[in-house]
């Protein structure tokens, strides 16, 4: 115990340290820190007075601690998002989650472009718990930040929202305090404590490495070239991101973004605030390009301005003519050193805030000799182009950026490429095949200019009935000609199993080991019935559990082995429908026969007839005898078997899920496929904007409540 | 005792040998069955389609699939293996308790016929998965009577018997027929009457005709997995055995003619009554 104390006590003087550590602005701005602070002095001075010190000191960080919350908290959301991604030319929806903060009293949400990222739909919880449509205002890939605005008309007259507001992040030194604030795992609100370990974070190379390292969103696309992360140590988790880390007086100081347990990094607030300013002014951040990368002079040998360490090709840089390995020394006539890794985002930084167009002059030292080279910047566009899926040509295409064209050595400045190929597609199909990187030019001999283009005239081609498509294709700067012969598949269904004979009876082979604890007379072996189906001639010939069916139509059926468990259905399917056959069993010690007509073998789950809803992205089939066995439900429960719902879809956010049998729709009874899609493409025309889905899952009925969003999807 | 034949009746006793014993009579068995089955390769058809296989858990799975399969009638109607059909994601499935939920569907069916590049479209009307077969049948009726094999003139072979396999080459050599002989090395009638080939001309191939050796018909190479229920007992064991087992159900089992007429009877019974339905 006294141990335990010992550590605590440590625990705590290790608190008041780094608490002294704190700006000085917010010790004179945290009432009761300073005095609290002065006591521990004294505490410690004294000595043995240290306990009620630290109580008191406890008390008032707790006090500054619900204070600097509660200056954030009620305006911290939770951001869920639907989600579509590409893979294999197919569309797939999701969902992702998030975090972010309340700004502005316009209602601007500051959060991640990664969490933002593909998304088709976003609904964000308020701290009262309620949830309110946002739509995305911008997002800039480059810092990882985004802007949504909440839909103001879902609040009630006259209410406001709550805003958190900015402090600076330059202000912040090592051992800080901060806190992260979020919803990590998707759970509701949190908070957690830490200090900040370290305010210039990039991340290098590694292993003694100064080269800075390229981040990627996703593959293609970097991020973080500006960004000089707050690295800290406030517990944060997936779910998390977006979520503002605090000072101890309530401003938000950096925007959580990468990380796992105690080690995360965050987006300083100083730049948050300037993309945040861009997004909501233009949708966008605009920013200048030479086409450059620098290395910081550590462990070069030289000490004078910055190695120029790459240079894109044909880039403005390039064509200004720019080398690697030239030093800058002095931009724009302002002399320039760079010796540390953590000083490149600063250089890269300010070559992207100067204008579009505007000219740059770059004192350089090529070896030894002095020159200078006036570089003109140009706009600075996304690495990866927008996506979309065309689904009845089975492909996904990407716009082409600059960035693409450059590293996919695609000598093309327009058309979409193709960015994935569904299986068995007709892009698949067409031969030739498209293929993967290929860069679609023309439909019916007319240019494809970009991805916008491209998805109008897919809304134009697939009108009406299906029809063929002249496509030409760049493939390796060969100019290739394909044919794609969409088709409408709507309604293929399995193939059915050719009709039997059955026998509605389950059984198990009863082999001699067994059976010789049985009283099965001379025969020693046979089938013992397991179950018999309720409503089957079976039932109806008063076959019971427990007796030992030995022949069929006066032939033994004795299994000699597990081998032959199947041989007692073969046999009964080797008779025809409708037949009278006779089994020989034994009940009870004695050998009977009972005559039994045979029947139609029943539907397997297999051939089930099937129907998907492409509105409510939701697959059903019908019911097949055997779920009712399995599932104990008798004739009287009508419904469909849900398959599947996709997680983005509106069914897999209301809720539905793969095994519910739907019950009711809107109130009206489901009793099979045709009732279903019937009621659904009433549900379609009326485009009701709440379903109210009746499910029967598991040993309970459960109500599901389906919000569809009719709104038509904006290209 | 030997008796020595008088010369007269010589002649008359090998002519009535080659009359009486089967298989080696004048005129009837082919000098060169190899070249004289090829044309019944024109029966041969090829079938493009796409899988579409629903798997729980992973959402729809289409695949691109070409088959050969068999014009069984003038009618147009289509027999092709229904492992075949189903793919490699079929066979997998069947390997699994309760088929793993796997549901698959055939669709945008084309059919080449003859020389014809563009296909003809047809549909799955029945199948029988324990007899390995699967009947297509073409939307539009055939403009022509297509060159046919019918089941209904059909031989039986004994072990020791030699039969003919007729193929087609993959497209990559024109889908050129080929004709492959073999040994009967035993009958079988368990899980139902099959004939086995001998190892050496066994065949993972599925659909495809079996002659005799005057060119008639005998079955067709199936596929033969055990059923759920005994399927434990199949798989249940080292995979030295598990290769042995696969060997004889997968090695070009041959189901009898006989067995086809029958299952294809049923197989139009159940079109009419879906057509009346």
């Amino acid at each position: 115990m006294h141990q335990l104390w010992k550590t605590l006590r440590g625990c705590l003087l290790v608190t008041v340290m780094g608490l002294l550590a704190l700006p000085a602005g917010v010790l004179a701005e945290a009432p009761g820190v300073e005095s609290a602070a002065a006591e521990q002095s004294a505490a410690d001075t004294a000595g043995g007075g240290d306990v009620l010190a630290m109580d008191d000191f406890r008390r008032e960080l707790r006090r500054v601690i619900g204070e600097a919350r509660d200056r954030v908290f009620p305006a911290l959301v939770s951001i869920r998002v639907a989600t579509v991604r590409y893979i294999g030319g197919r569309e797939l929806k999701g969902q992702s989650v998030g975090s972010g903060t309340i700004i502005t009293p316009e209602g601007h949400v500051l959060t991640n472009q990664h969490v933002v990222q593909n998304g088709q739909r976003f609904i964000c919880t308020l701290a009262d718990k309620r949830e309110i449509e946002a739509e995305l205002v911008g997002e800039d890939h480059l810092t990882d930040l985004a802007v949504l605005k909440l839909d103001l008309s879902a609040l009630e007259d006259g209410e406001t929202l709550p805003v958190a507001e900015f402090g600076r992040s330059a202000d912040l030194e090592v051992g800080d305090y901060v806190m992260a604030m979020g919803s990590p795992f998707s759970l509701s609100r949190s908070v957690s404590l830490g200090i900040v370990s370290n305010t210039e974070r990039v991340f290098a190379g590694g292993f003694g490495s100064d080269d800075v390292e390229e981040l990627e969103l996703e593959r293609g696309q970097r991020t973080g070239l500006f960004t000089r992360w707050i690295q800290h140590d406030a517990v944060i988790s997936p779910g998390n991101s977006g979520g503002p880390l605090v000072n101890l007086l309530g401003e938000i100081v950096g925007v959580n973004e990468l990380g796992t347990g105690p080690l995360g990094f965050a987006i300083p607030s100083d730049l948050s605030q300037e993309v945040f300013e861009a997004l909501r002014e233009h949708g966008e951040v605009r920013r200048s390009w030479l086409g450059l990368s620098f290395k910081a002079l550590q462990r070069t040998g030289f000490d004078q301005g910055v190695l120029i360490d790459g240079v894109v090709l044909d880039g403005p840089a390039d064509r200004a003519g720019i080398e690697a390995g030239d030093r800058l020394i002095s931009l724009d006539g302002e002399p320039l050193t760079i010796r540390f890794v953590d000083e490149i985002p600063l250089l890269m930084s300010r070559v992207a805030s100067t204008p579009v167009g505007a000219t740059l002059t770059f004192g350089l030292l090529r070896g030894d000799e002095p020159i200078e080279i006036d570089v003109v910047t140009e706009k600075l566009d996304r690495d990866l182009g927008e996506e979309a899926a065309f689904p009845l040509w089975g492909f996904s295409g990407r716009d082409i950026t600059g960035k693409m064209a450059r590293d996919l050595k695609l000598d093309v400045e327009s058309g979409v490429m193709i960015s994935g190929i569904r299986r068995g597609g007709p892009a698949q199909q067409a031969e030739p095949s498209f293929g993967g990187g290929d860069v679609l030019r023309s439909l019916n001999g007319e240019t494809v200019t970009s991805l916008d283009d491209l998805i109008e005239r897919y809304g134009d081609l697939t009108e009406g009935e299906p029809q063929d498509i002249l496509v030409e294709l760049d493939r390796m700067g060969t100019r290739q000609l394909t044919l794609l012969e969409p088709r409408d598949d709507d309604g293929a269904l399995p193939p059915r199993e050719l009709p039997k004979a059955w026998i509605g009876v389950a059984t198990q082979p009863l082999l001699p080991s067994l059976a010789r604890h049985l009283d099965l007379g001379e025969d020693g072996r046979g089938f013992r019935i397991t179950r018999v189906y309720p409503n089957t001639e079976a039932a109806r010939a008063d076959l019971e559990v427990g007796d030992v069916i030995v022949a069929l139509e006066g032939e033994p059926v004795l299994p000699r082995g597990p081998q032959d468990g199947g041989l007692l259905n073969r046999r009964i399917r080797s008779l025809d429908i409708d037949q009278q056959a006779t089994l020989g069993l034994w009940r009870g010690g004695e050998r009977l026969d009972v005559t039994v007509t045979l029947e139609r073998t029943r539907l397997s789950r297999e051939e089930a007839r099937r129907h998907e809803d492409p509105d409510f992205e939701l697959s059903v089939r019908e019911l097949t005898f055997f779920d009712r066995d399995e599932n104990l439900w008798d004739e009287e429960i009508r419904g469909v078997l849900v398959e599947g719902a996709d997680p983005g879809g509106w069914a897999g956010i209301g809720g539905l899920r793969a095994g519910d049998l739907i019950l009711e729709i809107d109130g009206d009874a489901v009793r099979g496929l045709k009732s279903f899609r019937r009621l659904m493409a009433e549900v379609k025309e009326r485009q009701d904007e709440r379903v109210m889905v009746l499910v029967l899952r598991g040993s309970r009925t459960r109500a599901r409540l389906l919000q569809p969003d009719w709104t038509p999807a904006e290209d | 005792m030997i008796q020595k034949m008088p010369h007269a009746v010589v002649p008359v006793v090998l002519v009535m040998l080659c009359v009486l014993l089967p298989g080696t009579a004048l005129g009837e068995t082919p000098e060169n069955p190899y070249r004289d089955l090829l044309p019944h390769a024109e029966a041969l058809v090829t079938v493009k389609y796409v899988l579409e296989a629903k798997v729980p858990g992973m959402g729809n799975q289409e695949m691109e699939n070409e088959v050969t399969c068999l014009m069984i009638a003038a009618d147009g109607l289509i027999l092709c293996s229904n492992a075949a059909m189903g793919g490699t994601m079929g066979l997998l499935a069947r390997m699994m308790v309760g088929g793993g939920g796997v549901s698959l569907v055939p669709k945008q069916i084309e059919v080449l016929l003859g020389e014809a590049s563009e296909g003809a479209k047809a549909t799955v009307v029945a199948r029988d998965t324990e007899r390995d077969l699967s009947w297509l049948s073409l939307d539009e009726p055939p403009e022509s009577v297509p060159r046919f094999l019918d089941f209904s003139d059909h031989a039986s072979l004994e072990p020791g018997d030699t039969f003919y396999r007729l193929r087609r080459l993959d497209e990559f050599f024109g889908r050129a027929p080929a004709v492959e002989a073999g040994i009967i090395s035993a009958v079988v009638d368990k899980p139902r009457r099959l004939l086995v080939p001998e190892i050496s001309s066994a065949s993972g191939a599925f659909g495809l005709p079996v002659f005799d050796d005057r060119g008639q018909l005998v079955g067709i190479t199936v596929l033969q997995l055990p059923g759920e229920e005994t399927r434990g007992s199949m798989f249940d064991a080292s995979m030295g055995s598990i290769g042995n087992k696969m060997q004889d159900m997968a090695g070009g089992l041959v189901l009898p003619a006989s067995e086809v007429v029958r299952a294809t009877q049923l197989a139009r019974e159940s079109m009419a009554a879906d057509e009346d339905e």
